[in-house]
């Protein structure tokens, strides 16, 4: 690889950083360092620790101040390298999630369709009772708001206590086509660069991507940079108009689902101008191509092969399906082509809720490495991600029907039995059928146990499905009306999911319990309780361990270990168990830091060693591995399969896949097909709907509303529309809109352009809004690899209150290409 | 093109007898007509052209006071028909009648001190704008716009419009404006606060003013009450055109760190974690007495 002197200074300077970290890591047991790290007092009497913030996968850190056992403050921590003291409007916001006047203080039962209030021993009682009478059924919902902990005791519950294997995470509806992405193209999952790329890189691309308003902290070390006089091109890849756009230096609106034909066009110009890095490619790579039908693993093809696959996408080939005019796509493979820019990809569920998610995560992954943009500082495909914890929790705890902690899976008998070994259970325990995806769990759910549907009580821990899985008429909905089926979610405010739930318990959330989440740059971070939670509100952890010990004790064989102990034994520092599944003895000791430990031993496998508790506790984060020197001292790693960073390469290796398909250290060059969506619009359907967020709020809503200053700056859902589709359906600011598909419709205030700027033909519609659910709308069609459904893009009509819907013949009566 | 829509020319008294009433008439009628359709056939530009000249003009950056001096760059007028709906824009004529105001004179000697009711209601006004003390402000008005030069334009430099003071960036530019700053009524001015549910409670009670800035003595210069994070330029809230409850009573001075210090204890910066700082407690209350004596300076 040719290394120039630029490049020479750029390693330097991030040697020289990583070397700052590691002598602060290496201090941590320095009463120095331990005081800059540990909480602070101000005369103020504002007692202030670190936490990571509650909201997005950016991983942010905070400063919470606590008087008087409540949070009066927030600042952004300075220690902090993800964002060195900035935040966002939410991250300054997020102590009042803690007090909205609506906060669940107690477990309820629904009796006669109420919902009364009930003490915690009896709603432990009712769960493990409905477990007891059918296990097999028995389903757990949780999400990438799960700590490590509080997933990997879940995990533990069902597949090495239950031998079942039903447990998924919302994580499935946002980031698994990133992770079959990932290992189809590395062999393992999560990024090999890090935020350090936004530093160098000069050339960053948005797949889909608003990240102003979605990763506002990473967006702004961009645009920073520009601000101190540096030059740094921005291309925004786009359905619309966004702040993002106003930012960038080029904007390519292209068709929905076309993102393929433009990376396979920017493959093809790099092969026929011959701007591929060669040495990269020789060196490093092999081709891929799918079978069909479509699977992880793909076959291996030819170079020729290869090549023959990209050369119809033509720029103009690819302008006539994008819409992206062919010099735009010239523009892109010629920056590609260039050796001496650094190029940034960044994507998040654009690429991601996509009916061919697993192929484009592979194809801009391909883009990267074809052109040799990869392994060096600045040089990254990067997918972003959405929630706190969902590579921490959901991926790497693996809180997935198909996976064991660690990157392990369920149906390989050497993972089950390492699995085995670690938990100390007898040999067999583990079921080695993968459970029910998402969608299939809840429609399973949903259907009659008469008519096969083989899950009859579902237990959520944070997050809202009710809200957010898409078809909801169909996949949540479906539930009323089935006395057999019961549905149990730990929350912290009334939800659109509590509306149809059973059994209501009340959880503790953020600063209210012990934590560690992992952010998108696989940064582990970990936190402790600094305010009590309200009434009876108790940590998702104890409810879960407080089953199991109640499993336990109805005589359940599961929840033995190989000795005859408790699944969760935990112990003080003199070796004596401590009953924590006992609420006044929970914190007796740091059941947190048993269970991590604990979970540690998994990481090893595929190399994403975690820190100790303690190291961990004493850092504001760290990026696995994390490995020890030999002076004791740990040390992160920015830059994974990287010979500067990664400890793991072999020395004189320069880059090493170590955990390649292949298994001869090279990465997968991939082509897959271009194929148009699932849905697109037609004569009687001639709108395309986007869906996404917006910065104010996080997600479903049910923290950021009740916070008045993100509230009122955005305080309901609207479609937001292009002036002349407006003016064509006389519809004007304000007036009510419906946006209907061939699922469900929605009526919603106009916001003609809005935050955004559609194109003609298009509207979206935030998500964010549990009174206006778009979900009732969306498409469910998955990608047929990660199971992920499409919510970004379908076909609707747009018409206004009262009017009737137009019919577009002028689009044709186009077919529906892939069968729903 | 002066006329609004919506305007009809007054018609002139009748002292010039009827025939000079009926023409000026027609004459103002005529020009308001078409000064109205005009104004509607201006801009059947779409929004994004508008955008994008915009942006190829400001180069996407912000720059304080930017008035340029193309008129080709400016982005055109709203189309007035359409003023109450879509996003608005900068333009050419309200960047300059900007410029045009007055901005707020120094007072020539001293301050007038407020009442403690007046400071306790401008105390409450701002925190209102706040969940805590240290939060990142919300706005007032409905923020329209994409650019932050649109927001500089008011709050680069301290600002009066129409007697309301216009607060300035108390801290560097940071690009992204809207990332921390959000309106506190609803997104737009197309939005019609009223109609939507605004939020319905929080319990949660910040710090509402820091409050700890020490003095040794009756008449020493108080300490910084506050982190200097995020607050670097103390001029934009003690200044001629901050607050004035919080104006400093001697804006001639212009080295204030010369004689306020800061309190270490409070900045909570990483480099002083590893000095020896004195104790966390506050410093004891002063006597009642002296207590009142400092309430009118501070």
């Amino acid at each position: 690889m040719h290394f120039d002197r630029r490049d020479f200074l750029r390693t330097s300077a991030l040697a020289a950083a990583t070397a700052v970290v590691s002598q602060r890591l290496g201090a941590t047991t320095s009463t120095a360092a331990a005081e800059a790290a540990g909480p602070t007092t101000t005369p103020d009497g504002i007692r202030w620790d670190k936490a990571p913030c509650r909201f997005c996968g950016t991983g942010c850190h905070v400063r919470v101040g606590v008087r008087d056992g409540r949070v009066v403050a927030i600042q952004g921590e300075r220690l902090a390298e993800v964002n060195k003291g900035l935040l966002c409007v939410k991250g300054y916001h997020v102590g009042g999630i803690l007090y909205g006047r609506d906060r669940l203080t107690q477990p309820m039962l629904r009796r006669n369709g109420v919902l009364e209030p009930i003490a915690w021993s009896e709603a432990i009682e009712i769960i493990a009772q409905r477990i007891m009478a059918r296990p097999e059924t028995f389903a757990i919902y949780g999400s990438g708001q799960w700590t490590v902990p509080e997933g990997y005791a879940a995990q533990k519950l069902m597949k090495g206590g239950l031998s079942n294997n039903h447990i998924e995470p919302n994580a499935r509806l946002c980031m698994a086509s990133a992770v079959t992405g990932y290992l189809s193209v590395y062999g393992v999952d999560e990024p090999a660069g890090c935020y350090d790329d936004l530093d160098a890189a000069d050339v960053v691309i948005l797949w889909g991507n608003n990240p102003a308003e979605m990763h506002p902290i990473l967006f702004s070390r961009i645009i920073d940079r520009r601000a101190r006089g540096e030059k740094i091109t921005i291309i925004d890849i786009g359905t619309r108009r966004t702040r993002t756009t106003e930012y960038a230096d080029e904007y390519l609106e292209f068709q929905p689902q076309s993102d393929m034909a433009i990376a396979n066009g920017i493959a093809h110009l790099l092969i026929a101008n011959g701007t591929w890095d060669q040495e990269f490619v020789s060196r490093h790579c092999n081709f891929r191509g799918d079978n069909q039908p479509l699977d992880l693993n793909g076959k291996a093809i030819t170079f020729d092969e290869y090549k023959a696959l990209v050369a119809p996408y033509t720029p103009e080939f690819v302008e006539k399906i994008s819409g992206v005019p062919a010099a735009k796509i010239r523009m892109l493979a010629d920056l590609f082509g260039r050796r001496d820019v650094r190029i940034t990809s960044l994507w998040c569920m654009g690429m991601n809720q996509h009916t061919r998610g697993t192929a484009i995560n592979r194809l801009v992954h391909s883009v990267h490495l074809l052109s040799g943009h990869f392994g060096r500082p600045g040089d990254a495909p990067t997918s972003l991600t959405g929630q706190p914890s969902a590579c921490g929790t959901a991926r790497e705890v693996g809180t997935m029907c198909h996976f064991l902690p660690g990157g392990r899976l369920v149906a390989n008998e050497a993972h089950r039995r390492e699995s085995e070994k670690f938990w100390n259970l007898p040999e067999g325990r583990i079921n080695p059928k993968p459970g029910h995806h998402t969608v299939l769990m809840w429609e399973k759910f949903c259907t009659p146990t008469s008519k096969g549907g083989d899950i009859s009580t579902i237990w959520v821990q944070v997050t809202n499905p009710g809200q957010t899985l898409p078809n909801l008429h169909k996949l949540f909905r479906g539930k009323q009306g089935l006395e057999d089926k019961f549905l149990i979610v730990s929350e912290v405010y009334p939800t659109a999911t509590t509306e149809l739930a059973d059994l209501v318990l009340p959880s503790a959330m953020w600063v209210e319990k012990n934590g560690i989440y992992g952010n998108s740059e696989r940064r582990t971070q970990q936190w402790y309780r600094q305010v009590m939670p309200p009434g009876q509100a108790r940590d998702d952890a104890w409810q879960t361990i407080a089953v199991a010990r109640r499993l336990f004790e109805l005589g359940h064989p599961g929840m033995k270990d190989r000795d005859g102990n408790f699944l969760f034994t935990v112990r003080d520092d003199a070796g004596k168990e401590v009953p924590a599944w006992q609420w006044e003895h929970y914190y007796d000791v740091n059941v947190d830091r048993a269970l991590y430990e604990e979970y540690r031993q998994f990481t090893r496998m595929k190399h994403k060693d975690l820190a100790p508790y303690d190291v961990l506790a004493q850092a504001r984060g760290l990026r696995w591995p994390v490995v020890q020197k030999e002076d004791g001292s740990w040390h992160e790693t920015p830059f994974r399969f990287m010979e500067f960073s990664d400890p793991y390469v072999k020395p004189g290796a320069g880059i090493q896949f170590y955990h390649s398909v292949t298994k001869d250290d090279r990465a997968l060059i991939w082509f897959c097909a271009y194929e148009p969506a699932a849905e697109a619009p037609d004569a009687d359907y001639p709108t395309w709907l986007n869906t996404g967020r917006v910065l104010e709020h996080w997600h479903s809503g049910t923290m950021t509303m009740r916070v008045p200053q993100l509230r009122n700056a955005m305080p309901n859902a609207y479609v937001e529309m292009n002036p002349e589709d407006a003016a064509a359906a006389g519809l004007a600011n304000g007036d009510i809109a419906i946006v209907e598909s061939r699922r469900g419709k929605l009526e919603l205030p106009v916001w003609i352009n809005g935050r955004a700027t559609p194109p003609r033909g298009t509207v979206f519609v935030p998500f964010f809004d549990e009174r206006l659910l778009i979900n009732e709308v969306t498409l469910g069609e998955p990608c047929p690899i990660s199971k992920e459904p499409d919510y970004k893009k379908c076909a609707v009509r747009v018409y206004a209150k009262g009017a009737q819907p137009a019919r577009q013949p002028g689009l044709g009566d186009r077919p529906r290409l892939v069968a729903p | 093109m002066s006329p609004r829509p919506g305007h009809t020319p007054t018609p002139p008294p009748r002292r010039t007898g009827w025939h000079g009433a009926a023409l000026a008439g027609v004459i103002a009628l005529t020009i308001g007509l078409s000064g109205f359709f005009m104004g509607l056939r201006q801009t059947g530009r779409a929004t994004t052209e508008q955008r994008e000249e915009w942006a190829a003009a400001t180069g996407g950056m912000p720059g304080p006071g930017a008035t340029g001096d193309g008129s080709e760059t400016a982005p055109p007028i709203v189309e007035y028909a359409r003023l109450g709906e879509g996003s608005l824009h900068a333009n050419r004529d309200w960047v300059n009648s900007l410029d045009k105001l007055a901005s707020p004179a120094a007072p020539k000697a001293g301050y007038a001190f407020l009442s403690a009711d007046e400071q306790a209601l401008v105390r409450r006004q701002r925190a209102s704008r706040r969940l805590y003390d240290g939060a990142p402000p919300t706005a007032p008005h409905p923020l329209d716009q994409l650019n932050p030069a649109a927001c500089l334009e008011c709050h680069g430099k301290p600002t009066s419009i129409s007697g309301v003071m216009v607060p300035q960036m108390s801290h560097k530019l940071h690009a992204n404006c809207l990332q921390c700053h959000v309106s506190s009524s609803g997104p737009t001015s197309t939005w019609r606060s009223r109609e939507v549910a605004l939020s319905d409670g929080n319990r949660f009670q910040g710090t509402t003013a820091s409050g700890y800035g020490s003095r040794a003595y009756v008449g020493a210069p108080p300490v910084i009450s506050h982190t200097t994070w995020m607050r670097q330029s103390c001029i934009t809230c003690h200044g001629p055109g901050g607050t004035a409850a919080f104006r400093t009573s001697h804006p001639e001075r212009q080295n204030c760190l010369q004689c306020h210090a800061t309190d270490a204890r409070a900045e909570q910066s990483p480099m002083f974690a590893r000095a020896s700082i004195g104790s966390s407690e506050l410093p004891p209350p002063l006597p009642p007495s002296a207590q009142r004596e400092i309430g009118s300076f501070r």
